[in-house]
């Protein structure tokens, strides 16, 4: 497989930092020449941030990166794909207005005289890629009409006409149908046939062993082995990703009083992102909703809270059916939602700390006239003081706070309004270890107050610590319900069965 | 100039970070305040300054609700071509109504305008510039329709108390302004209404998900822009007893400069209505320095133009830092 013996990439104590994380702890690695490399790992687990380091969107803060056998220090990702590399991005980054032919030459485009572009010589180029690539895409077409498939094809036509060398592949074949997915593994085959060396990102291990040769698995920052494939299997590739069982402080905690029902899904279904959904979750527990990116449970969030409407399906609340078709359907019947973002949808960023946390209940403040600031301050403060809300003044803009303390901003808003069912997607994304811990403890006292939180995450330490019940979700569906004291291994292995099914 | 500093400290003083480089450039307008009554005679009289306060309130009244549209996060350009409807309207009515009735028919075709402004921007999702550039045309083409291309005049004199009456010695216009002034700050300050109008501004999405009607809302500060529109419009005609189709040109960009240099924020969230108040005399003193001084009034749009981009560049370049 390797002819020449310098390996294409090499890492080499490769380290990276933000605020309150290490994402990449001292990474070595090599990538061969012409080899299809598997980067595998837990959300969190630095894959992409190794990604960007690699193609010179962020620099690194230590270690040594050779490539092609030279030291290289890539400022942007216009030097990275000077040198070679590659990026095709989970989301699309054609131009969708724009024709195929017009994207994959955006920025190389072939000109004549003055500038004006030369399109036989463009056209021409384009066809040869195209045939040499095996490759039938339709070069007139708006990008915004192309399956994504097809827009996977042009962003890789896209790289080979840089003379990309080396292609980095980010969860490739999300959104795709298994024909489809058969067709970009003959497409990567056929590039490594070629000698262009391909990084291929994924969260499913069935793909992994069908296109890979070596396997590398990174755990909190840091490399736990690279092996080749021949010689791993599922069970061993999911214990190199959860490693040891932290202490079971789950197994140990006493059992949630459930109280009666709160929410209930009927055969909820929406588009492709939620088949057929039906569940059950009761006033004071902890529901756990986990899956991979792209398994429908923040679609199901949304669904749940009236931001989407269902295609089909029913909703319980407290027993009774309850048509939730907008947030303040959502909120009029009990529910409190904290989004995924919660920079972009969950908080006024510019707006003091306590508008924001008075919004879903201002009615409640207001006399037939006037808001009364002195009942909004006093609320406001009560709860800053409960969450233990790290602030100035309650007049303090939000932006200036920290993730943690804007996380519990967004949870003081729904305790002020005092909702009986909290959906929390994502709670602890991006919030240094201390503050989530709290927040864990938050939600705990929350459901022994008797609240229903449905606790939506892709961290599996997290969800098996924190939920009382967990949902495991796989291609839109639930594929399994765990109890509490399910082990980390479990869950992966039911998360990673497979695409589509 | 003391009381002033001080209404406008105790307006910004809990804005944080923002509020330093509005009241630099408060000050600075301020500074400009004091050199033009220095340099300019005639300019510290009680008839000048009653006369620059009076010149304000129409456009004052207007700003008032462009404040609002823009504190929501939208645009109305099409105040000035309301205005000139609503002026017309108001004198041609009163032919086959009291005059009363026929301010109350204004007033509701000022706000159905708004209505229809915020349901296309809102519910069609047009940008508002966009929307309210269409409207502009079809108020102004109402206008024209409606008058036939000429000027209206000839109204009640208890019509006209509104728009050249005194009260003691303070005219009309003014009283009705500054009312305008103390009811919409309380408005916008104090109630729900004005929290979500600045809520919708400030971040529509998380503003629905915190389960507020927010298109309500977003219709609702277009609704306000067009009822403002109109009450301008009523004074306009009562001050000039006429109406021509032609009234109100350019107002609409008068209104968007007070509201900024008030301290509104372009790209909403934010503002004051107090500020306009500040916003709208500044304006005029330096229009009214112009005209003291003998400065060709062509100029004036140059100055303008110039005080809008200056503001706005400010703001926004500060944000795009950020």
């Amino acid at each position: 497989m390797t002819q020449n013996p310098v390996p294409l990439l090499r890492l080499c104590g490769v380290s990276k930092k933000f605020p309150g994380v290490q994402a990449l702890d001292s990474i070595d690695l090599e990538i061969g020449r012409g080899e299809v490399h598997a980067l595998l790992g837990e959300n969190g687990a630095g894959k992409s941030t190794l990604v960007k380091v690699v193609a010179g969107v962020y620099p690194r803060d230590g270690g040594r990166l050779f490539f092609d056998g030279r030291e290289r220090a890539f400022a942007s990702p216009g030097e990275a794909a000077a040198a070679g590399i590659a990026v095709i991005h989970q989301e699309t980054s054609l131009i969708p207005t724009l024709t195929v032919m017009e994207n994959v030459f955006l920025g190389i485009e072939r000109t004549s005289f003055l500038n004006v572009i030369d399109e036989r010589r463009t056209r021409e180029e384009f066809e040869s890629v195209c045939r040499r690539l095996s490759f039938d895409l339709p070069p007139d077409r708006q990008s915004r009409w192309l399956s994504v498939a097809e827009q996977k094809m042009t962003e890789i036509l896209k790289a080979m006409v840089r003379n990309a060398t080396f292609l980095i592949m980010d969860e490739p074949t999300d959104a795709l149908s298994d024909d489809e997915i058969e067709h970009l593994f003959r497409i990567i085959r056929d590039l490594r046939q070629r000698g262009i060396t391909v990084l291929y990102i994924t969260h499913y291990l069935e793909e992994v062993f069908t296109i890979s040769d070596r396997i590398t698995v990174l755990r909190d920052g840091k490399k736990v082995g690279t092996q080749p494939t021949a010689g791993l299997d599922h069970g061993k590739v999911v214990k190199l990703m959860v490693g040891q069982e932290v202490t079971d402080e789950a197994a140990s905690r006493p059992v949630a009083v459930r109280g009666p029902e709160a929410i209930r899904a009927e055969r909820l279904s929406r588009g492709r992102a939620v088949l057929d959904v039906s569940f059950c979750a009761f006033q004071g527990e902890i529901l756990g909703i986990t899956g991979v990116l792209g398994s429908g449970k923040t679609e199901l969030a949304r669904l749940l809270f009236g931001a989407d409407r269902p295609d089909s399906g029913n909703l319980y609340v407290q027993g009774r059916p309850r048509k939730i078709s907008s947030p303040v359907d959502a909120v009029a019947n009990g529910i409190g939602m904290l989004p995924e973002d919660r920079k972009r949808d969950g908080l006024i960023l510019r707006h003091e700390v306590y508008k924001n946390v008075t919004i879903a209940a201002l009615g409640r403040f207001s006399g037939w006239l006037a808001l009364s600031r002195g009942r909004e301050l006093a609320a406001v403060n009560r709860v800053v003081q409960d969450l233990s809300i790290k602030i100035r003044d309650a007049g303090q803009a939000v932006t200036n706070l920290s993730g943690g303390n804007q996380q519990k901003v967004v949870i003081a808003k729904w305790l002020v309004a005092e909702k009986k069912v909290l959906i929390m997607d994502e709670p602890t994304r991006g919030i240094d270890v201390g503050s989530k811990v709290e927040i864990h403890r938050i939600m705990r006292r929350l459901a022994n107050a008797g609240a229903c939180i449905i606790f939506i995450s892709a961290e599996v330490p997290e969800i098996v610590r924190v939920s009382d019940r967990i949902l495991v979700m796989r291609g839109g569906r639930i594929a399994a319900e765990c109890p509490r004291g399910t082990s980390q291994e479990q869950l992966v292995t039911l998360m990673l069965k497979g695409n589509g099914q | 100039m003391n009381g002033l500093s001080g209404l406008w400290e105790r307006t910004w003083a809990r804005r944080g970070g923002f509020s330093i480089k509005k009241y630099g450039l408060m000050i600075g307008f301020l500074f400009i305040g004091v050199i033009i009554s220095i340099i300019t005679p005639n300019f510290l009289t009680a008839t000048n300054l009653l006369n620059i306060l009076r010149q304000s309130s129409i456009v004052g009244v207007m700003a008032i609700g462009t404040a609002f549209v823009i504190i929501g996060g939208g645009f109305d350009i099409s105040v000035g071509s309301l205005l000139a409807l609503a002026a017309a309207m108001s004198l041609k009515l009163q032919a086959s109504m009291p005059w009363y009735a026929a301010i109350l028919v204004v007033l509701l075709v000022g706000a159905l305008a708004g209505l229809v402004n915020g349901v296309l921007t809102a519910k069609v999702h047009i940008v508002a510039i966009i929307t309210t550039l269409g409207t502009m045309t079809i108020l102004r083409g109402l206008t024209y329709l409606y008058t036939g291309g000429y000027p209206i005049t000839g109204s009640s004199t208890e019509f006209q108390f509104i728009g050249s009456g005194y009260v003691g010695p303070i005219p009309f216009p003014i009283i009705v302004f500054l009312a305008m002034v103390v009811v919409w700050q309380f408005i916008l300050k104090k109630t729900t209404l004005g929290r979500y109008a600045c809520a919708v501004g400030g971040n529509k999405e998380a503003t629905r998900l915190s389960g507020v009607p927010v298109d309500f809302y977003h219709i609702m500060t277009f609704v306000i822009g067009g009822l403002m529109a109109a009450m301008s419009g009523i004074i306009y005609a009562a001050r000039l007893n006429a109406a021509t189709p032609l009234a109100g040109q350019g107002y609409e960009l008068d209104a968007i400069a007070s509201c900024v240099i008030g301290g509104t924020t372009v790209s909403g969230g934010e503002g004051s209505i107090i500020g306009i108040l500040i916003g709208v005399l500044l304006l005029n003193i330096v229009n009214n320095m112009f005209n003291l001084l003998g400065i060709q009034v062509y100029i004036q749009y140059l100055i303008k133009g110039i005080i809008i981009l200056t503001v706005v560049g400010f703001d926004s370049y500060s944000r795009h830092k950020q």
